[in-house]
């Protein structure tokens, strides 16, 4: 680990640009860094115990704020006991961020008459890998009587088997914890603003008058700091430590594209989304990773990396998604495929498929030839693989063979979703030997994507099912199958089998939204969030809205989602914020507002009627480059203004709307009723519309 | 480091007349790889790969390559598979079972490393069976990662390395028949533990 910041050395431009920024930044989301008053308790809370994470981005731990109001890194934990006038405080009902998606989390414990408020903040550490966190608790009488209070913060290890463990966490805990004391050097877990005790427990106690307040302060390093260290970064206030990293955040989602679509919940969830996959990037020498969350899933999975790559660059992070895509190149093998887990054969076409999404919006990286090359190489290989299995006779040897993931599908087969996602790899791969120059392999990849598909269209027939089962031995959980249409385009979006499927995991979940997984009890927060943006490009809005009011709905009060629980939101030790589920509100928030795969921009897919009272999307990058958009509803009209493309643009109308007769040209009308398209290098276009009966 | 391999090794010690000798010392006391001689450095890999502690087995066959006159297709053959065993070695960390490397990064870099670690051995192999022998092994690793058509490629290239080797061609036959059937398993072909792949489940997670 090498020592300077985080911040210089992260890859995140905003780092180090600035006061612009920071003005556009002010506008985003809730407009930090003010610091909030607000009843944490008010914020709603979609899951039966309250979490919250604080994290930050390169920081290789995180710590778990947990539903007892304690702090748990994966290898200690602080408890606060905490009581007035005898009785003990109850566990905090929330945790909540600032405007539910900026991580300064807050949380109320009482003991009778008495709160005891916590205010908690994640900055960098001095040392790169590490993040310190600064805590309040602020001890409230709000009784009519005078009232004693004791508060007590204890280090401790945590029960013999643990929800989650730091992965560098000792094997044994017999070491002794400690907060910083006096002038000492030693290493410690925490230092206390006064307070007396033993080397772990520290305490402090009062008698409150009526409506009297104290604030004790604490910084809690994720890993063990030198005493005198902690004792000198005590020296700025809590209060500038939340005020530092507000203006981190509110400049960091500043960098990236501006949503304001006069629906706070849909921005401030957005904002969220992206604050937890920015968070979820770790550091092994100059490269970048994306990790599948803080804490359970710090480790690093292609489909989960893919999704977040996809995620980020889409809501305007490039740099950030490059440099994650050049990580994610460690995980080729020599004979070209790309595995991150065993078993796990969608992973080279998810790697070509984060590699097209992350370097060519809003244009090429310089770097696009370099991961081009590598792009045929795993095509190669796929192409080898596919060959082989034709010459061996097998049913479906044209497919890739069999795989066992030993998780997702949960079963030995030949799985759809491996096809699927090699699919979208070589159509990823054909978009980037284009970028690179290379027309002639292109066009190879081009010929070998078109013989590909119509193996698997043959072979869809051949199963017999009415619509995309998870194997071709038509074993196994729906997984990978789901992304049939989006992303990986290996069947068109007007498919019956896509209607089929959509309509199978939609049903047996109760209508569109989560679906559920393993049991009907069961609900996945991302697994069916595809079925969403297919639901847009198939003009079945109302379903598309459904599953985003479901993502909208299973979110922590601290802004994160998890990723399996069952229906009365309890995720067991599958704590959330999970990365995917993050990129997947994300992408689907996007992909309503402005889509761009395919020869034809997509805007306004799925905005919904609020958004039409007037809406901005600044700086979204697309394949055409960086786009602006203004969309309203005027009496009788929609209006568009955006960044001409030099494509098609198909534009949607508003929900319960459809056109009043012939668009005015240059628009000429589009798929139905609900569209109209307008030439390459329109900038603005107004539609009279009638209302849907 | 079994059989024909570890005589391969063996003869191999014997011819390094001109390597640094260290004394011996007591097993259980702890040495440092870069003070041990090449029959301590053997003695110490051996014991820890029988023991699957891959992961502390790789500087002791560090050790023996930096003390090797001449570059041996057998030592590297067995580094390999230390190698791919560390990649999916796991541990149980405080009650909770993790991967000895910290993620599937690493995980992957050894399973890089020990996929060069053959290709060397390869150019190496003196004679028609140690080739053969590398391509076994290169077979069984890619399995045990479930790429079965790699695995099916490379059984079917150490027969033809070696056509006399019954087993071999035993490899190649199973792995055709494996890999068009119904009874196609990753499982037995492992050669090592396997970190899983699996994420936690939740209370309220059944999966």
């Amino acid at each position: 680990m090498r020592s300077g910041s985080v911040a210089r050395a992260c890859p995140m431009p905003g780092v180090a640009r600035a006061p612009v920024l920071l003005l556009l930044a002010g506008l985003v989301a809730g407009c930090a860094p003010r610091a909030p008053s607000f009843d944490p308790d008010t914020i709603p809370e979609a899951y039966r115990h309250a979490t919250g994470a604080l994290m930050w981005p390169g920081a290789t731990r995180a710590f778990l704020v947990t539903p007892e109001g304690d702090l748990d890194n994966g290898d200690w934990r602080v408890r606060f006991d905490l009581s007035a006038a005898g009785a003990p405080a109850m566990p905090p009902r929330v945790i909540a961020a600032e405007d539910r998606w900026l991580p300064v989390l807050h949380w109320t414990r009482r003991a009778g008459d008495t709160r005891f408020e916590f205010e908690a903040v994640a900055v960098a550490a001095p040392r790169d890998s590490n993040l310190i966190v600064s805590l309040v608790v602020r001890i409230t009488n709000g009784g009519s009587a005078p009232a004693p209070a004791r508060l007590a913060a204890r280090l401790e290890r945590p029960e013999a088997k643990p929800v989650f463990v730091a992965f560098d966490a000792p094997e044994t805990t017999g070491a002794p914890l400690s907060w910083a004391s006096g002038r000492a050097h030693q290493p410690a877990q925490g230092w206390m603003e006064g307070g007396a005790g033993s080397a772990s427990e520290r305490a402090a106690q009062w008698t409150l008058r009526p409506g009297e307040q104290r604030e004790v302060r604490f910084l809690l390093p994720a890993y063990p700091t030198d005493g005198a260290v902690l004792r000198t970064w005590a020296g700025p206030s809590h209060t500038k430590r939340a005020i530092e990293a507000r203006r981190f955040w509110t400049r960091q989602l500043g960098e990236g594209m501006w949503l304001q679509l006069g629906d706070p919940e849909v921005e401030r969830a957005v904002a969220a989304a992206r604050v937890v996959l920015l968070s979820c990037c770790e550091r092994r020498g100059e490269r970048w990773l994306p990790i599948g969350g803080p804490f359970q899933y710090r480790d690093i999975w292609l489909r989960d990396g893919a999704r977040a790559i996809q995620a980020l660059a889409l809501s305007g992070h490039t740099q950030v998604a490059r440099e994650l895509a050049r990580g994610m190149l460690g995980f080729q093998w020599p004979q070209g495929a790309f595995l991150s887990q065993r078993g796990q054969l969608d992973g080279t076409g998810q790697a070509l498929w984060l590699m097209d999404q992350a370097l060519l919006r809003p244009a090429p990286d310089d770097s696009v030839k370099r991961f081009a090359e590598v792009a045929l190489a795993a095509v190669r290989w796929i192409e080898w693989q596919r060959g082989l299995g034709r010459e061996s006779g097998a049913p479906f040897g044209a497919m890739m063979p069999f795989g066992d993931p030993n998780d997702n599908e949960k079963v030995r087969a030949q799985l759809v979703g491996n096809d699927a996602w090699s699919l979208a790899g070589y159509a990823a791969a054909t978009r980037l030997l284009r970028a690179s120059g290379d027309s002639a392999a292109a066009s190879d990849v081009a010929d070998s994507l078109a013989s590909y598909r119509a193996d698997f269209a043959r072979a869809l027939e051949r199963v017999g099912t009415p619509d995309v089962p998870p194997s071709w031995q038509r074993v196994g959980r729906d997984w990978g199958n789901l992304a049939a249409a989006y992303p990986c385009e290996a069947l068109p979006i007007s498919s019956p089998r896509m209607a089929a499927l959509a309509q199978r995991a939609w049903a047996s979940a109760g209508g569109a939204g989560l679906v559920w997984y393993g049991t009907r009890d069961s609900l996945h927060y991302y697994l069916g969030a595809d079925l969403g943006t297919w639901a847009l490009l198939a003009g079945r809005t109302a379903q598309a809205d459904s599953v985003l009011d479901a993502l909208l709905h299973w979110r922590t009060a601290s802004g994160g989602a998890g990723e399996l629980f069952t229906r009365d939101g309890d995720y067991g030790v599958n704590l959330p914020p999970h990365a995917t589920s993050a990129a997947a509100l994300v992408t689907l928030v996007r992909n309503s507002l402005v889509y761009d795969e395919g020869d034809t921009l997509r805007l306004t897919l799925g905005a919904r009627s609020a958004w039409w009272r007037g809406a901005r999307v600044d700086r979204a990058p697309t394949r055409w480059g960086t786009l602006d958009l203004e969309f309203r509803r005027e009496n009788a009209a929609a209006v568009w203004k955006w960044s001409p493309v030099p494509v098609w643009t198909a534009l949607t109308l508003p929900p319960g709307t459809h056109g009043a007769g012939a668009p005015a040209p240059p628009l000429v009308a589009g798929r139905s009723d609900r569209e109209v398209l307008a030439p390459p290098g329109t900038s603005s276009a107004s539609v009279a519309l009638g209302a849907d009966h | 480091m079994r059989g024909a391999r570890a005589a391969a090794l063996v003869a191999a010690l014997a011819l390094a007349d001109g390597a640094p000798r260290a004394a011996p010392v007591a097993a259980s006391e702890p040495q440092s790889p870069a003070a041990m001689s090449l029959e301590q450095a053997y003695g110490a890999a051996e014991q820890l790969v029988g023991a699957r502690r891959h992961l502390e087995s790789l500087p002791y066959f560090r050790r023996m390559i930096e003390l090797l006159p001449a570059d041996d297709w057998s030592l590297r053959h067995d580094y390999a598979n230390a190698l791919q065993g560390a990649a999916m070695q796991s541990r149980t960390l405080r009650g909770l079972p993790v991967r000895a490397v910290r993620s599937s990064f690493e995980s992957i870099a050894l399973m890089r490393g020990a996929l060069d670690e053959l290709n060397r051995a390869e150019r190496l192999a003196p004679t028609p069976r140690a080739a053969a022998s590398v391509h076994l092994a290169r077979a069984r690793q890619l399995a045990a990662w479930g790429l079965p058509w790699d695995a099916c490629a490379e059984a079917h290239q150490a027969a033809s390395a070696d056509p006399s080797w019954g087993l071999a061609a035993l490899a190649a036959h199973q792995w055709t028949r494996r890999i068009a059937g119904p009874d196609f398993s990753l499982g037995t072909d492992s050669d090592s533990d396997s970190a899983s792949a699996r994420r936690p489940s939740g209370r309220g997670a059944r999966r």
